[in-house]
């Protein structure tokens, strides 16, 4: 009994202080709700600055805005802030705020609260930087009511590109407890959260942009994948983004069936550290062993781009298709590289993949068939989701894995980085000279386009070194009830709902 | 044992456990196809005069890999009951004879076992020993071993005492020849349906622990991983899991039938 009474206080407590918030929660009309179903609960952190799961962030950052914000080609619009200026030496940052930008508690967002925001993301308030390059933030000072200038340790042109991340959100500097009380400035507010249930986001109708068409949001937590198509067709959701071309062949005529890719780099990644496949040949043989297109036809009908390095479409600044078609399948090249490297008659490989992730699981399965052909005896493991990040990711304990790695901010870093020797999380244990050179050039560097010529050579040093067997990011397709529409794919693991509106019934 | 007529479920069962031997025996010799060769163009095929069951989301012939799934969750089943017998017959064995202090340790520990969920334990076993086919038979034996040494325990201490093994320790036989020449012949009728029972239930087992992707190791084949791949496409192919499925019902089928035939026969 005192523990229901502690959860309904725990509850209330969760939930009364976001009621009290000066949300437009009015009665809404049917039409103007959706229910998205979403694989997992905000576990985390309702703060922004403490969300680390791809999951909280799509969803926070429907809730939250940083000073820009990206959109859904990928470039950074301003959102807090109207507009900046960069000082010569790339040092100093000047953010002009935007008129009438207020939190959902109905106060205005002042150069305090962007002061209060960006000390606390950088790490000087106590709280650990989400992503290191927030430490870089070295001072903020406010010139005046609308302007903050900011000053960095380090020249970074990449920047603005971290500060759009929902991580970077600003906040009213007077909320104390913002793990359980989210206040923010984007387009809808967060009014009730029922844990492991659902989160329910009201529309803001104070908000400074285009306001968001549904008057109101449910997203309902759906731990188990394989319901997902039930409840789509029972109708219970209205909505789910992350759906494979097995699930959505099952649904029937009531959804529209939108392809994107899921932004990340799947790879049959190898361990260049252990024998054979420090050998570049032997790395070389899997690459030219790999039938890409099979793949993409056995496992997903086709959907989804081949790649041919660490980096995705959806990145078309950086992106290099030609590198995609470096590797066509050639059996005798392959048996000849292996002959080369000393392994005439193939070798023996372990492929560990986690085993909550299915479409590694079936990309592994055929792998394992493609690599008979040059006499190479590919064993699965299968192993649990904390055991691989432990073991294979943290620990790089294993030959090689399938697994898809994404980007969590705008810039060719972000996919790049973990292929320099000396990065903490190269689990690939990648080691060339000639790409840490570029690497630490690439840091250096102010200039956009250098940058970027820097980041291609990079791309085509993992792609030729055959640093991994780069397959494709994966075609992914949100369902969407034929009464909605304006779904809008990001670069980034988003959920934009603001876009979204009910359709007029005629 | 005499000759005796014994009941029409009894001739029911042993038919259908012959179909499952036959099946096993087919997919020993030869499959139609290669259970574990891809095609692009045969993706979820429908059944046809070629692929009799159809393709799987590979486009690997289904029947090809009912065939040497049946025998992979067969012998993980018989595995599994040959590890939870041989031990839970020596467990059972000694507590059930001797009593004592012996019965008490053992026996507590046996219930401290049992008292966790059978799947919870396979879990923990197998993320001691790494998941594979091996592993999943030496945990789920390990995991048999109590309700075999249950039932074992209660026949020897029903025995124990009977007249004629007081006759035989009377006349000198030793421990250990009495326990297993003079008594486990007189229980075997328990032991055998038991080892049956046992092995439905390492069936099943095999394929909750395969659905949960811990078992065996795709691409081989089993029913259970067969079942959960199928699972994937219940709307657009509900042939696929429907095949497993039957098959899985009858292999539990036949076994159960002929467990209960097992048992009425002895009673007869």
């Amino acid at each position: 009994m005192k523990r229901v009474v502690l959860l309904i206080a725990c509850v209330c407590a969760l939930t009364l202080p976001v009621a009290l918030c000066g949300c437009g929660g009015d009665k809404a009309e049917k039409s103007s709700q959706i229910v998205v179903g979403i694989a997992q609960d905000l576990e985390d952190s309702l703060d922004p600055h403490k969300a680390v799961a791809a999951g909280t962030k799509e969803v926070l950052f429907n809730v939250y805005e940083g000073l820009l914000k990206p959109d859904s080609r990928g470039n950074l619009i301003p959102a807090v802030a109207e507009s900046y200026e960069v000082s010569d030496d790339g040092m100093a940052y000047t953010f002009h705020l935007r008129n009438g930008v207020t939190f959902h508690n109905g106060n205005k967002v002042t150069a305090e609260d962007v002061k209060y925001s960006l000390l606390k993301i950088a790490g000087k308030t106590g709280d650990t930087p989400m992503i290191p390059a927030y430490a870089l933030i070295d001072e903020v000072t406010v010139e005046d009511a609308q302007t903050v200038c900011i000053s960095l340790s380090e020249a970074d042109v990449d920047f603005p590109a971290y500060l759009a991340m929902v991580n970077a959100a600003i906040i009213p500097a007077d909320n104390t407890t913002p793990d359980t009380v989210p206040i923010g400035t984007g387009p809808f507010c967060l009014t009730s959260r029922t844990v492991q249930d659902n989160i329910l986001l009201t529309r803001y109708e104070d908000y400074w942009g285009t306001k968001a068409y549904l008057s109101q949001v449910k997203f309902r937590i759906v731990p188990e994948i394989d319901t997902v198509v039930m409840n789509l067709r029972g109708g219970s959701l209205d909505m789910y983004a992350h759906l494979t071309t097995d699930q959505v062949a099952q649904l029937g005529n009531d959804f529209q069936i939108l392809e994107g890719t899921m932004n990340l780099v799947q790879a049959l990644y190898l361990n260049n550290a252990v024998k054979p496949l420090d050998d570049v040949r032997v790395r070389q043989a899997l690459c030219y062993a790999v039938d890409r297109k099979n793949i993409l036809e056995l496992t997903s009908e086709g959907k989804g781009t081949i790649i041919g390095s660490s980096m995705f479409p959806a990145f078309s600044k950086y992106y290099m298709p030609e590198l995609s078609r470096y590797y066509t399948r050639d059996i005798p090249k392959a048996k000849e590289l292996l002959k080369q490297a000393g392994y005439p008659d193939g070798f023996s490989l372990t492929i560990t993949v986690p085993s909550n992730y299915q479409p590694h699981i079936n990309t592994a399965q055929v792998i394992v068939e493609q690599l008979k052909d040059i006499g190479v005896n590919a064993d699965i493991k299968l192993v649990e989701w904390n055991t691989w990040l432990s073991d294979t990711y943290m620990g790089r304990n294993y030959e090689s894995t399938v697994i898809g790695v994404d980007a969590s901010y705008l810039t060719g870093r972000a996919l790049l980085e973990r292929f320099y020797s000396k990065a903490d999380d190269n689990f690939t244990n990648f080691s060339d000279p000639a790409y840490d050179a570029l690497y630490e050039k690439v840091i250096t560097l102010t200039d956009e386009d250098e940058k970027t010529d820097c980041y291609k050579a990079m791309e085509e040093i993992l792609t030729k070194d055959a640093a991994n067997v780069y397959i494709q990011d994966m075609a992914e397709f949100v369902a969407l009830r034929n009464n909605y529409e304006g779904y809008e794919f990001y670069p980034l693991y988003v959920l934009d709902m603001s876009k979204i509106k009910p359709v007029q019934a005629e | 044992m005499r000759n005796k007529k014994r009941g029409l479920q009894f001739h029911i069962a042993i038919s259908f456990v012959a179909v499952i031997i036959a099946l096993v025996l087919w997919g020993l010799i030869r499959t139609p196809y290669d259970p574990k060769v891809m095609d692009v163009s045969l993706k979820l095929a429908k059944s046809s005069a070629d692929h009799l069951l159809g393709c799987d989301q590979f486009g690997r012939d289904i029947l090809s890999r009912i065939l040497v799934g049946i025998r992979t969750t067969l012998m993980i089943a018989l595995g599994t009951n040959l590890i939870g017998a041989f031990i839970g017959l020596l467990v059972g064995a000694v507590t059930g004879y001797f009593g004592g202090l012996a019965d008490e340790v053992l026996m507590r520990f046996n219930d401290a076992v049992l008292s966790f969920p059978s799947i919870l334990l396979s879990l923990v076993i197998i993320a001691l020993l790494g998941s594979g086919t091996y592993q999943i038979t030496i945990a789920m034996g390990i995991v048999f071993v109590p309700s075999y040494a249950r039932i074992i325990r209660s026949e020897f201490m029903k025995c124990r005492n009977m007249d004629y093994v007081q006759s035989v320790r009377l006349m000198g036989a030793g421990a250990l020849r009495i326990m297993f020449i003079h008594i486990l012949p007189n229980i075997r009728v328990t032991l055998l349906t038991s080892l049956v029972i046992g092995f439905n239930n390492a069936v099943l087992c095999e394929a909750a622990l395969s659905f949960l992707g811990i078992g065996v190791q795709p691409p081989q084949a089993s029913l259970g991983l067969m079942l959960s791949d199928a699972q994937a496409y219940l709307f657009a192919r509900p042939g696929y899991a429907l095949t497993v499925g039957f098959f899985m019902v009858f292999l539990i089928l036949s076994f159960a039938l002929l467990s209960d035939a097992l048992r009425e026969d002895a009673h007869a």
